[in-house]
């Protein structure tokens, strides 16, 4: 149906030249600067319908910012001063914030881990549809439909955090072109992937994009890769000036051995399935060994154990030295310099600096680097320190070709020095050039990964209300505050903790586990008060001295403490998160805002455990032979805890562009599957009301006889 | 780089009212990764508890301000009245619903009162000052709100402990939430992961 409101879409666009009112997106005369610095100067390009634009250049020539602009978050997400002009089909929308633009905009960012936002594949297709406003009874077919068209079907009852990589670049890309965009932006779908899955995923960005499908402006490194494909641009727009990659292919000069080691039954922590089985690894000194496998094949983990940093096999790793691979994760100090420096001399910090290009940046924060200059900063860091085995996982992952050059150069002039490298790649001709040796690990079985914390049964208790559930716990645990009293309030706990295997369907084991805590809390506030209250003595030991009050009111207290905490079970152990969250949105009417953050907050949640473990295990890695104690060890605590901060903000960050991208803010919005009320929350209700009677009834009849 | 030449002004984004989704996620994501961070730490808790003998219960006045270190922070990330709030809320939602802490829905109310001490700090200053004058006032302000509520919770009034108690919580707030929390905002800004949120922002003003 034709729209009024358009203009004709045949009429050139009289104010950018060469573009027509139908192009579905018009960049025009782009410049963005940081803090007065160009990143991107005086850029245009045009979309056409069903075109494929590349965006190709050095990493640093703005390829990003400029999809970042043309997707809205410069400057509504991200700060950054923009001149210039945004057009969708001649109509301006350069003030459109990233939520208005999906309506005919996809945009997918680089990492596919923080382009997922909700714990559920399911959801997070839907998501983007919710925001259009779709019909509630069009959404679910809708998601099935590009699910089996995309080759996610088999996914949708999974959780996000289960996926491989291929997979949840697969269920990302379906999650933005599920809402039917005139144009994608694609910042380099494929860098993180493995050839299989890069070339699974390239095959269907051929089938999906340009023709009748959206228009596409794709960054990637890996050309090659989409030509093979079938994917040809119809344009290529080239930013910056191209770099030279060096072609220097002369092999290492093997030494002794100077590694030797047998692999059997490693497993990532100690619960865990044993991921590396049976792999024999031997390096000689002066040679280059590449370590292929697909992703999730455990050539991490089989880093790890080489390097000692897995449970239990502390020992083994003298004199190796590990570069993990993102480099954030192993930074321990605040400047560059004392990066290079940590456990190593100045002078040889400073000479490596300057051989790899990092001189004149010494003062500066590590976390503040290029990703091309924090690898660097990180091999050269752990390079200073002397191990004669040096392991590096994905050096060269997200770099762009001059990013590679230079590592690939820094990694040869290690070997020339007489060390043994072993590095985990998924790009075969990094290893064809660098590589005397090569290590291939099979494809992984497939695997379960464990949630935060058991999973709730279904009851009766868990199908209430979530947000009446915890309307009556607060209020209960609230009241309870105004008490004084033993015996009622002993029984609210009682009570409570029953309730928990009859209407819960937990085992009352488990629910009394669960309450361990507050045992031990009740038991330490009744101590402290039969001690510290002055009154008539009951008895004592040396200046401890138990009162007549001390004990009335350690009693009331603690049966407090414990009410309190039997209420709790009841709502924790019956209350699934995703649920509340949905309810709090659906019933409580929490703003659309709030409970997606806490939504993507649980996501992230989930991701903590495994950050955690790789950031101790890498911080473990650079303090090694630096001295232990104990406040060695608080240090290194608040080193990793700081760093598990700065990540996690960072990807809280790429979190909340990715839930704008698909649309949230757009109004009005369809909540899919709203928590209704049912009769079962009748049920608790007036049962919680008669309840609370009883128990002040009880009270009141008490204190008067 | 050369400087840019241009003079025109750049595009402003229309400023929106209320939080962002960015800003809220922030303030979410602090609570999560604390939240985290308490759940590792409980057990140096116990730690303590169990070494300071029959005074173990004390231990939570020695750490107490360790909790409530996130309102500050957020505050001083976000840079809007009712942060410190929010962030409280947000963290006592993923500590008993998410990381199923035993304590329970009354974190809801802790978490109200200590975001509204939190709150007065800054308020005192307008919300103008993010320094480490104002970290340690909202310390301070918190551990009083606290305080009050506390006592009424585990009934701590007529207790011989009172007065060290009391003592003991205020000086938990001065250091662990606002000297503590004013090292953990000047790293973080340090870092530049705060950049595009309004601390980032505000530094990059007074650069300018």
């Amino acid at each position: 149906m034709p729209d009024p409101t358009m203009p004709d879409p045949t009429v050139p666009d009289p104010t950018v030249p060469g573009t027509t009112t139908a192009d579905p997106l018009v960049l025009d005369g782009i410049t963005v600067a940081h803090d007065a610095e160009p990143v991107v100067a005086d850029v245009s390009l045009a979309v056409p319908s069903g075109g494929l634009v590349a965006l190709t250049g050095p990493s640093g020539s703005g390829k990003s910012t400029l999809l970042a602009v043309a997707a809205g978050l410069v400057p509504h997400a991200r700060s950054g001063d923009l001149w210039g002009r945004i057009t969708h089909r001649g109509a301006d929308v350069t003030l459109d914030p990233p939520w208005e633009r999906a309506a005919w905009l996809g945009f997918l960012a680089q990492d596919p881990a923080s382009s997922l936002c909700l714990t559920h594949v399911r959801d997070e297709l839907a998501l983007p549809l919710e925001n259009a406003g779709l019909p509630r009874e069009a959404i679910g077919p809708r998601v099935q439909e590009v699910a089996d068209r995309l080759g996610v079907a088999h996914l949708l009852d999974r959780r996000t955090n289960q996926l491989s990589g291929g997979e949840q670049q697969r269920v990302a890309l379906a999650a933005t072109l599920i809402g039917d965009p005139e144009v994608v932006l694609l910042d380099e779908p494929l860098s993180m992937l493995d050839p299989d899955a890069a070339a699974s995923v390239a095959g269907l960005l051929r089938r999906e994009l340009g023709g009748d499908g959206p228009a596409a402006v794709i960054v990637e490194h890996r050309a090659r890769e989409l030509e093979r494909a079938g994917l040809v641009p119809d344009a290529v727009v080239r930013l910056g000036t191209p770099a030279v990659g060096e072609t220097d292919r002369s092999p290492g000069r093997p030494g002794e051995v100077v590694l030797d080691r047998e692999l059997t039954g490693v497993r990532r922590d100690a619960e865990g399935p044993v991921v590396v089985d049976g792999v024999r690894v031997a390096l000689r000194a002066g040679t280059v060994t590449a370590l292929l496998g697909p992703n999730g094949s455990g050539k991490t983990t089989l880093l790890m154990a080489l390097a000692g940093v897995l449970p239990g096999g502390e020992a083994a790793g003298e004199g190796v030295g590990m570069v993990f691979q993102r480099p954030e994760n192993q930074f321990v100090a605040t400047t560059v310099l004392g990066e290079a420096s940590y456990g190593a001399s100045v002078e040889l910090a400073r000479e490596l600096l300057a051989r790899v290009g990092l001189a004149g940046l010494e003062d500066r924060n590590p976390h503040t680097l290029s990703l091309g200059q924090q690898r660097r900063l990180s091999v050269v860091a752990m390079a200073a320190q002397d191990h004669p085995v040096l392991l590096l996982d994905e050096p060269t992952f997200g770099l762009d070709d001059a990013g590679v050059a230079a590592v690939e150069s820094l990694i040869r002039s290690l070997r020339d020095e007489g060390r043994a490298i072993l590095f985990a790649t998924h790009d075969v001709e990094l290893a064809d050039r660098l590589a005397d040796n090569r290590l291939v690990l099979p494809a992984p079985p497939p695997g379960e990964v464990r949630a935060p914390r058991e999973r709730v049964p279904d009851s009766f208790l868990a199908r209430c209300s979530p947000v009446l559930k915890l309307a009556v716990v607060f209020l209960a645990s609230v009241g309870l505050l105004a008490t004084t009293v033993f015996w009622p309030v002993l029984a609210v706990w009682l009570l409570a903790t029953a309730a928990v295997p009859v209407l819960a369907r937990v085992s009352l084991r488990r629910t009394l586990r669960f309450q361990v805590p507050i045992f031990w809390f009740a038991l330490s506030t009744f101590l402290v008060n039969l001690f510290s209250r002055p009154g008539e003595a009951l008895g004592g030991w040396g200046i401890f001295v138990a009162t007549e009050p001390g004990l009335a009111f350690g009693l009331a207290l603690a049966a407090r403490t414990l009410a309190i905490g039997g209420l709790a079970s009841v709502f924790v152990l019956s209350t699934d998160a995703v649920w509340f969250v949905n309810a709090a949105h659906s019933q409580a009417r929490v703003p659309v805002r709030y409970a997606y953050a806490l939504l993507a907050g649980y996501r992230l949640l989930e991701l903590l455990p495994d950050e955690w473990r790789t950031i101790r295990a890498a911080h473990a890695v650079r303090s090694r032979g630096l001295g232990g104690g104990r406040v060695a060890w608080v240090r290194g605590f608040a080193r990793s805890a700081f760093g598990l901060m700065v990540v996690a903000l960072r990807r809280g960050q790429q979190l909340a562009e990715a839930l704008e991208a698909r649309g949230l803010g757009r109004t009005p919005r369809t909540i899919w599957r709203p928590v209704r009320w049912g009769w079962r929350d009748v049920v608790l209700g007036v049962g919680a009301v008669l309840l609370a009677a009883g128990v002040v009834l009880g009270g009141v009849l008490g204190s008067v006889s | 780089m050369t400087q840019t030449n241009r003079t025109d002004q750049p595009v402003r984004a229309p400023q929106g009212r209320g939080f962002g989704l960015k800003e809220i996620l922030a303030v979410v994501t602090l609570g999560v990764v604390f939240g985290f961070l308490y759940y590792l730490l409980v057990q140096g808790w116990n730690a303590l508890a169990v070494a300071m003998g029959p005074f173990g219960d004390l231990a939570q006045n020695v750490l107490i301000g360790g909790w409530f270190v996130v309102a500050p922070l957020a505050l001083f990330v976000v840079r809007r009245p009712g942060a410190g709030l929010v962030a409280e809320i947000m963290a006592s939602i993923v500590e008993f619903v998410f990381l199923g802490s035993p304590v329970g829905p009354i974190l809801l109310l802790s978490a109200t009162v200590q975001g509204l001490g939190s709150e007065l700090g800054f308020a005192l200053f307008r919300y103008r000052r993010y320094d480490l004058v104002a970290f340690l006032v909202s310390g301070l302000t918190t551990a009083v709100f606290s305080f009050i509520y506390s006592t009424i919770r585990f009934g701590w009034l007529g207790q011989t402990l009172f007065e060290t108690r009391l003592a003991l919580h205020l000086t938990s707030g001065l250091v662990l939430c606002g000297v503590l929390g004013w090292l953990i905002a000047r790293a973080l800004l340090r870092t530049g992961v705060l950049r595009d949120l309004p601390a980032g922002r505000a530094a990059a003003l007074d650069r300018a």
